[in-house]
């Protein structure tokens, strides 16, 4: 039995060759393949290589149904950087691969929910648009959550 | 996926759904402290649609963790506790209710319901037991540790217990409302019922009255049925001497009851019956529990408020005490029926330690094997064979150094071509067990040991019983310690070093079946020998879901007892 076989383009034009049931768990290219049979090459203009290079690895796993969680879990943990993660977060939620998504995001949540609110602005370039009078006001609202 | 933006999805510009699907995945209270990072956040933050996603997202996070609460006396250091599910029973976080505690008076407290992680309970000073217009009702959000006092609800003098006076709290999604609704029986009705609400911050009396036909309800279950849309749940019997039940569904929203008819087979209380109401896969389920047959019905609603759609979901075989058939075809009504049989027939033989009935394949007859111990020692067996039909001693004895069997099993082990077996210890003590089998056809006695860890009985916290499972002999051992059953399979019949551990199984006693939860059974199991342990200590303990809330009920007032956010 041959398997047929997907080309992914990232952003930056890089290709990517992954086997097409395997790459159907994205309900992103399962879709785009039902409707067109996506013979040539499927670009993903948002993602870049090095997160589309993630996507496939994740993608690729070898792994029993029982031990996917913990799989996905440890593939998340192990890219522990915040940009990292967002690019592949943001990749899968476009990608619709919900467990990675799932995982991705949750890990990012756990990292920052301890982060004070400087550290979250700067994770996350939040502009802070509160004048000092008004940061402080909110502050006191809200002092028994700190 | 198409995007009019070419800009790398760097965090310059965190797309919008990014940063959704991140932050309901945090933790209420840091969550709240989020608000304050910029105006944009602070509007996100408090948008209902982001509190109700942030609420589904919760309850499927916090999925193994429940919240076990304990009526009364407040001081009681284990009056709420956190049960993780990957954690042991004896690891439970205890939490601390957030009440003002000015005096060292002795409260009693009561839980009163629980929805969507908020928490209703009241308390009460111990001095004035009969005071109830000292009773105080707040609304608690464990994860964001704040509380809320309700104003003083009408409670007549008379009013002095709890078997009049019945409180349900539960969530509106029409109005996104929190409701606590009061029901109060008089001598001969119910009085005007008063419904609380968390957006007007206020109690009113309804219109409607509770059903006049019900004259009473049963607000025990240790479940919590919320679900259904905004709807609350009664189970109630109709007139007087519980004959008949009905269930009384109250609609959060309209604040209006109406009345849903049980499974015909369910509506007729038998006295050997029990019903509990619960919610299964988000529909509304009854489950009936009975003595005779040990069975566990439960049914569900597959139409809500449809008489005709409720289905009899499973069967489940209560297993009380001894009776662990494993894998006996028969019905239990007939394994009832025979073991009813063979109880008077040991009665008839007063003397008779153990009697046994058995098939004997190769002469195709059917045995009855009759033991009795003496003062030192076994009396001469006597066997009774169907196609004879007479009974006749036998030359061989039983085994002499086996001084104790234990026939409880009701579950005869007789498939094995032939032969009975009987679980017995040695010598004095019980320290030692062995099998003893006995061939039909042979009319005679040999041993077979059990598997090595299961030989040396352990006195308080294991049991052992012999049963059948796929043509094999196997043994069960249970453990009360580890809450684990394991089941050994002899492979080849007689040869001991065959035996394999074939499953472990947790054990579930008690009555503690949560509906709904997608807990592991190991956990369930933890969890229920814990609630029989304080039910013993005549307490009453209610198991809640853990759900992190983004309800802001109240900012805290100086005095409350913070409580640290139960995320680990």
């Amino acid at each position: 039995m041959s398997k047929k076989t997907l080309t992914l383009m990232s952003k930056d034009k890089q290709l990517f060759n992954i086997e097409e049931h395997l790459a159907v768990q994205s309900v992103t290219i399962r879709n785009m393949v039902k409707e067109d049979g996506a013979s040539s090459v499927i670009p993903l203009p948002r993602v870049d290589s090095e997160t589309l290079a993630l996507v496939i690895e994740y993608l690729n796993r070898q792994q029993a149904p029982e031990e996917d969680e913990d799989y996905v879990k440890k593939f998340v943990d192990e890219r522990g950087e915040i940009p990292t993660l967002l690019e592949l977060a943001q990749a899968a939620l476009d990608l619709d691969i919900k467990k990675l998504m799932d995982a991705a995001c949750m890990k990012v949540a756990d990292l920052i929910k301890d982060f004070t609110l400087e550290e979250v602005r700067e994770a996350l370039r939040i502009e802070n648009d509160r004048t000092p009078e008004e940061e402080k006001a909110i502050r006191d609202e809200f002092q028994w959550a700190f | 996926m198409a995007s009019p933006h070419q800009h790398p999805t760097t965090i310059e510009n965190l797309p919008g759904e990014l940063l959704w699907e991140i932050l309901i995945r945090i933790p209420a209270k840091p969550l709240a402290r989020m608000r304050c990072v910029s105006k944009p956040w602070n509007a996100l933050l408090s948008k209902p649609s982001f509190i109700k996603s942030h609420r589904h997202c919760s309850i499927e996070i916090n999925d193994e963790t429940l919240l076990v609460l304990t009526d009364g006396d407040l001081h009681n250091p284990f009056s709420v506790m956190a049960h993780f599910s990957e954690s042991d029973l004896d690891i439970a976080r205890s939490v601390i209710l957030p009440v003002a505690i000015s005096t060292s008076e002795s409260l009693t407290v009561k839980f009163l319901g629980s929805v969507n992680g908020l928490i209703c309970f009241c308390y009460r000073p111990d001095s004035d037991h009969f005071d109830f217009n000292k009773l105080i009702i707040q609304i608690w959000n464990p994860s964001l540790s704040n509380v809320l006092t309700l104003p003083p609800c009408q409670l007549p003098y008379w009013c002095i217990n709890f078997n009049v006076l019945h409180f349900r709290f539960g969530y509106d999604p029409k109005t996104d409302d929190y409701k606590l609704v009061k029901l109060m029986r008089g001598v001969k009705d119910w009085l005007q019922v008063e419904v609380y609400s968390l957006r007007k911050d206020s109690w009113g009396l309804i219109t409607q009255s509770f059903p006049s036909h019900v004259t009473e309800i049963f607000n025990e279950d240790g479940v919590y049925v919320d679900g259904c849309d905004g709807r609350l749940h009664w189970l109630g019997s109709v007139g007087e001497g519980r004959k008949l039940q009905t269930i009384v569904a109250f609609d959060l929203g309209m604040e209006s009851f109406s009345e849903i008819s049980l499974p015909k087979s369910v509506k007729d209380h038998k006295e050997s019956c029990w019903h509990s109401l619960g919610v299964l896969a988000g529909k509304l389920c009854v489950r009936s529990s009975s003595n005779k047959p040990f069975e566990c019905e439960v049914w569900v609603m597959n139409e809500y408020g449809v008489a005709e759609s409720w289905v009899k979901h499973i069967v489940v075989s209560v297993f009380r005490g001894l009776l662990v058939p494993y894998e006996l075809k028969l019905s239990i009504k007939f394994l009832s029926a025979i073991s009813f049989q063979m109880q008077r027939m040991a009665r008839q033989h007063r003397m008779v330690k153990v009697v046994r009935f058995g098939y004997d394949l190769k002469m195709d007859d059917y045995k009855l094997v009759k033991l009795m111990r003496g003062v030192k020692d076994w009396l001469q067996v006597e066997v009774y064979s169907l196609r004879k039909d007479s009974w006749a001693l036998i030359n061989q004895g039983f085994p002499s150094h086996v001084t104790e069997i234990f026939n409880e099993n009701r579950v005869y082990v007789d498939g094995c071509d032939g032969r009975l077996h009987w679980l017995g210890s040695v010598g004095e003590g019980r320290k030692l067990q062995t099998i003893v089998a006995f061939d039909l056809g042979t009319e005679s006695f040999s041993e077979i040991s059990l598997p090595k860890s299961v030989k040396d009985h352990k006195e308080s916290c294991c049991w052992h019983s012999l049963g059948v499972m796929a043509g094999k002999l196997c043994v069960r051992s249970s453990s009360n310690k580890t809450l684990e059953c394991e089941v050994w399979v002899m492979n080849e019949y007689g040869v001991a070093e065959s035996w394999v551990k074939h499953i472990v199984v947790s054990m579930f006693t008690g009555v503690l079946i949560p509906y709904g939860f997608k807990l592991s059974i190991k956990f369930l199991s933890a969890i229920s020998v814990g609630m029989q342990l304080m039910a013993r200590q005549h307490r009453m303990v209610k198991v809640v879901r853990y759900v992190e809330s983004l309800v802001w009920i109240a900012p805290v007032r100086s005095g409350c007892i913070k409580v640290q956010s139960l995320q680990t």
